[in-house]
């Protein structure tokens, strides 16, 4: 998993997070991630029941699942392809994290612009983000900048079943966060699920436009800085229907790796 | 590609047309989301390896000129079926209230091409019973005699079958062996059969009992029938010679149906007949009561033969005249691949082939595969700038539309920053996610998209193109694949080693026909006739199946070439299979020959006697059985029956009629020399007839 991905499944999170109240809710919409020659699209489908979400989407035609159960602060990251389902104990990717990107150095700023659009009934606020946080990229000390667009449903009715949301949220602990994304470039891991956090009481995404850059003089930067990633997600559906239970498993037969 | 990446996978097309009011291009979003919805069941597919889209690539190649249509390219697992069980099961599941899906590629056309010869396969043995049943009733003026063709036919068949299925125990069979095997099988029984019942007929009306017609029928037409099957089969085994496993499989398959047919014909009939005695003859419908006997010494055939001989410089002149203009269009013959065209313009995956071909921009879906395999680690320096230099020498060839590889991120990237980026693939996504796609190990694929149509001389000229480039140093190994380099590859041996196997049949055949003859001369003019007859087959195939005369009529679409595929089958099966009749022929002239101390005009006017209107009968027969086949709808049995029927038009007409009577004329005393030496191997070891020879006196 890259960690472009890893960014939109940070985008994909920023929507889920305030469902969480007990009841179903499943969003449906693509993503797109553009880099260089190689810009891949997929559709977007995100389940969520109570501390438990599920996303599926599409890396360069292959099929992929994230699976994660909040409570017992775990994800499962299946691949379709090959059958293999690697579960992994978020508490140890977060504690990997903190010790190469320690949170007290993110700067971050979500602020209202006024303009706005709709999803189906929902009225979404567009908000500047701006983030920016020491990383290395190789053996240069550089600083990983987020900058974009989020488009955020604040009062709506989907919200009132958010309690579950805010209190893991509010925990010290919270992370969210894919384990090899983090691996390496955990700068941007933690600053992701910062920005997660950060934006959770606020409302529902509805859609996000963001890009990743580095500032820095070494070679690595310079590169970073010519092939930026452009990162977006847009949803067109959102459905409360109640969601079958098997959903949230891992598909009989496929090999489990716990990592 | 398997191997050193790890890609086992054929692409499946899903052609998306809108099926409703409203979805007017693929930019709308009902119209993606009608898409998505399609492909949904195919990412919980185990047989599924990837999807690609329009809509997940960006590539405005996989959009339609209108924008009504676009593509998805599903890549399947090939497994040990080659994916087929995998295209089923994808095509039961795909569907849409929205679209029209249609499957394609080159998956697709295989399955379609199987499904057809079996629908053929099974509406030929059909028609040839129904026909082959009348016909029989007609030549023996007797039901209980025209059953029996049919019964070892059936047999025959039912056996074949049974040892190609066991066959596939051991290995794989291919998809046009059942036909072959059908055909070869059926019109080979069937004209064995009427060699024999024939014969034992004629020995019951000599007044013989039947254990001594039996005995004297397998003596003679047992003989001559045993030779045919080892001529036939001799030619079809040289098939081995190529190392295509293709033509090993059709030489298999080939060699089954002969040896099944000549096996039950030899083990079955004559037990049959043994048990029938004189009852071969009942049931004699009223209108076909009266019949000539062939062993009047006056009949037609015997005049015709004194025609012949009379003038044998004018008829040998006119009959080689007619046979080289037969063969004049083969200088203009191309040998090319066969494609979806050889589908009827009914079926799914020749439809998408030509809706791709009109409404697309390019062709996305068989592109030259270039696999790259590096001294050192795949990311290090020296490998990349290597890379670099290769692909953008590719990618300055003429005819080259795109390159996808390693080092065709993006045109502003130069060697320095993609090494950074190889290097560094944790950090850099893109560099990650290609690795991912496009290396494994030392091994790197480069992806080369042409202009040109991937069957055409263009396309191969690119692939010679890419391997005369000078490898890198730093570079272990460049193979170069995909579908214009297997065809390239495939013609290049077809024309080393095919005049290998045309050589041994040519050999084999030649030592056979001493074996049954005793002369040298003879089985050099039955080789060269036999050539001439080929190339006048060929001829007629060029102008049929190339360049499309009578494709209303037969119901195909011009091929613009002819697969080298069917050539050699042609070639194997129709060396074998003709001499049949010019052996069964000359057996009688010989016979008689023997008979009367060599007596040249009267052994050929009753051997001619003798053996014409079975010969003919037998040509009749076999000739319905191939153009039953010949009558399918793909077009690669349709060019085998046909080319095999022609061959068999030819020799029975051409060459038994005309070329053998005037040249054994012309040739007198030399016909049935030979030199001493071999003439005691030819006495030690004849296959010829045996008979008394107090008859012909």
């Amino acid at each position: 998993m890259t960690a472009k991905k890893g960014m939109l499944v940070f985008l994909a999170m920023l929507n889920l997070w305030p469902s969480f109240s007990g009841a179903d809710l499943t969003l449906t919409g693509h993503s797109m991630a553009g880099t260089a020659n190689m810009p891949m699209s997929s559709q977007e489908k995100i389940w969520i029941r109570k501390t438990t979400l599920r996303r599926d989407f599409v890396d360069r035609g292959r099929a992929y699942t994230h699976l994660y159960d909040l409570a017992q602060r775990q994800a499962a990251i299946i691949d379709h392809m090959t059958r293999v389902a690697e579960v992994h104990d978020l508490s140890a990717v977060q504690a990997a994290t903190e010790v190469s990107a320690p949170l007290k150095n993110l700067k971050m700023t979500l602020e209202k612009t006024g303009n706005s659009k709709s999803l189906k009934h929902w009225k979404c606020e567009e908000h500047t983000l701006t983030a920016s946080m020491p990383a290395r990229l190789g053996n240069e000390e550089t600083v990983f900048h987020l900058k974009g667009q989020l488009w955020v449903a604040g009062k709506v009715k989907e919200l009132t079943e958010i309690r579950e949301l805010t209190k893991i949220a509010k925990k010290p602990d919270f992370f969210l966060g894919i384990p090899a994304v983090a691996k390496v470039s955990p700068a941007q891991s933690a600053a992701l699920s910062e920005v997660v956090r950060k934006l959770a009481p606020k409302g529902l995404l509805c859609a996000g436009e963001i890009e990743t850059s580095y500032e820095g003089n070494g070679p690595m930067a310079n590169l970073a800085r010519r092939i930026p990633a452009r990162l977006s997600i847009t949803f067109q559906d959102f459905s409360r229907e109640p969601i079958a239970q098997d959903v949230f498993s891992i598909p009989a037969g496929y090999q489990l790796v716990r990592k | 590609m398997r191997d050193n990446l790890g890609r086992d996978e054929t692409p499946v097309i899903l052609l998306f047309s809108p099926n409703v009011a409203g979805l007017d291009h693929v930019d709308m979003l009902a119209y993606r989301q009608a898409v998505e919805a399609a492909l949904l069941p195919l990412f919980s597919n185990a047989h599924v390896n990837s999807v690609f889209t329009y809509y997940s690539t960006g590539n405005a190649k996989l959009k339609s000129h209108d924008d009504r249509m676009t593509y998805a390219i599903v890549n399947l697992k090939r497994g040990e079926d080659e994916g087929v069980a995998a295209y089923r099961q994808l095509r039961e599941s795909i569907a849409s209230d929205q679209l029209q899906i249609k499957l394609g590629g080159e998956l697709a056309v295989y399955v379609d091409v199987r499904e057809q010869l079996d629908r053929d396969l099974k509406r030929a043995e059909l028609i040839s019973f129904i026909l082959l049943a009348v016909l029989l009733v007609w030549v023996f003026r007797s039901a209980v005699a025209a059953m029996l063709p049919l019964v070892v036919g059936a047999v025959t068949i039912l056996s074949s079958t049974g040892w190609l299925k066991m066959a596939t125990n051991f290995t794989d069979i291919n998809v046009y062996a059942p036909n072959v095997v059908s055909m070869l099988g059926l019109g080979l029984a069937v004209d064995y059969s009427l060699f024999m019942v024939s014969r034992f007929r004629e020995e019951l009306a000599l007044g013989h009992l039947v254990d001594r017609a039996l005995r004297t029928t397998m003596l003679t037409a047992g003989r001559t029938l045993m030779f045919s099957g080892l001529t036939v089969a001799a030619s079809l085994f040289c098939l081995f010679l190529l190392p295509q496993r293709f033509f090993h499989n059709m030489g298999l398959a080939g060699g089954i149906s002969v040896a099944s047919a000549m096996f039950v014909t030899i083990l079955l009939l004559p037990a049959m007949l043994f048990l029938l005695g004189k009852r071969v003859n009942k049931w004699v419908p009223p209108f076909l009561a009266k019949q000539s006997s062939i062993l009047s010494e006056e009949g037609r055939w015997y005049q015709f033969s004194h025609f012949v001989m009379r003038n044998a410089r004018v008829v040998l002149a006119l009959s080689l005249a007619v046979l080289l203009v037969m063969g004049l269009p083969v200088s203009g013959m191309k040998v090319g691949p066969a494609d979806s065209r050889s589908l009827p313009v009914s079926a799914e995956s020749r439809q998408v082939q030509e809706t791709l071909q009109k409404e697309f921009a390019a062709n996305e879906l068989t592109p030259i595969m270039v696999v790259v395999r590096t001294k050192g680690e795949l990311a290090s320096a020296e490998s990349l700038s290597a890379l670099y230099r290769l692909t953008h020498e590719i990618k300055d060839l003429s005819g080259v539309t795109r390159v996808a590889g390693l080092m065709s991120l993006d045109n502003s990237l130069g060697l320095s920053d993609y090494q950074l980026l190889y290097q560094n693939p944790g950090q850099f996504p893109q560099a990650s996610g290609a690795l991912a796609e496009f290396g494994r190990g030392q091994s790197t694929l480069i992806t080369v998209h042409i202009k040109p149509d991937s069957t055409s001389a263009e396309a191969r000229e690119l692939v010679t193109g890419i391997r005369a480039l000078p490898l890198p140093p730093a570079l272990a190994e460049m193979q170069v694949g995909g579908f214009s380099a297997f065809h390239l590859d495939y013609l290049t041996s077809l024309r080393s080693e095919v005049p290998k196997v045309f050589i041994a049949i040519v050999i084999v055949i030649f030592v056979l026909l001493f074996l049954m003859l005793g002369s040298i001369l003879v089985p050099i003019k039955v080789v060269l006739t036999n050539l001439l007859s080929l190339s006048a087959t060929y001829g007629v195939l060029v102008w049929i199946i190339q360049e499309g005369h009578l494709s209303g009529l037969l119901g195909f679409t011009p091929q613009g070439a002819l697969d080298g595929t069917i050539l050699v089958l042609i070639f194997a099966s129709a060396f074998g299979l003709s001499i049949d009749y010019e052996v069964f022929l000359l057996s009688r002239v010989k016979e008689v020959c023997d008979a009367t101390k060599g007596d040249n005009v009267k052994s050929v006017s009753i051997g001619m006697q003798r053996s014409g209107p079975i010969i003919t009968n037998a040509a009749l027969l076999i000739g319905v059985v191939l153009g039953a086949f010949a009558m399918g709808e793909v077009v690669f049995i349709k060019a085998i029956g046909l080319g095999l029927l022609l061959s068999v038009i030819v020799d029975a007409t051409l060459v038994r009629m005309l070329l053998v009577p005037s040249t054994l004329r012309l040739l007198g005393w030399l016909n049935w020399w030979a030199p001493r030496p071999l003439m005691r191997i030819y006495q030690r070891l004849s296959l010829s007839e045996q008979e008394n020879e107090e008859k012909y006196r």
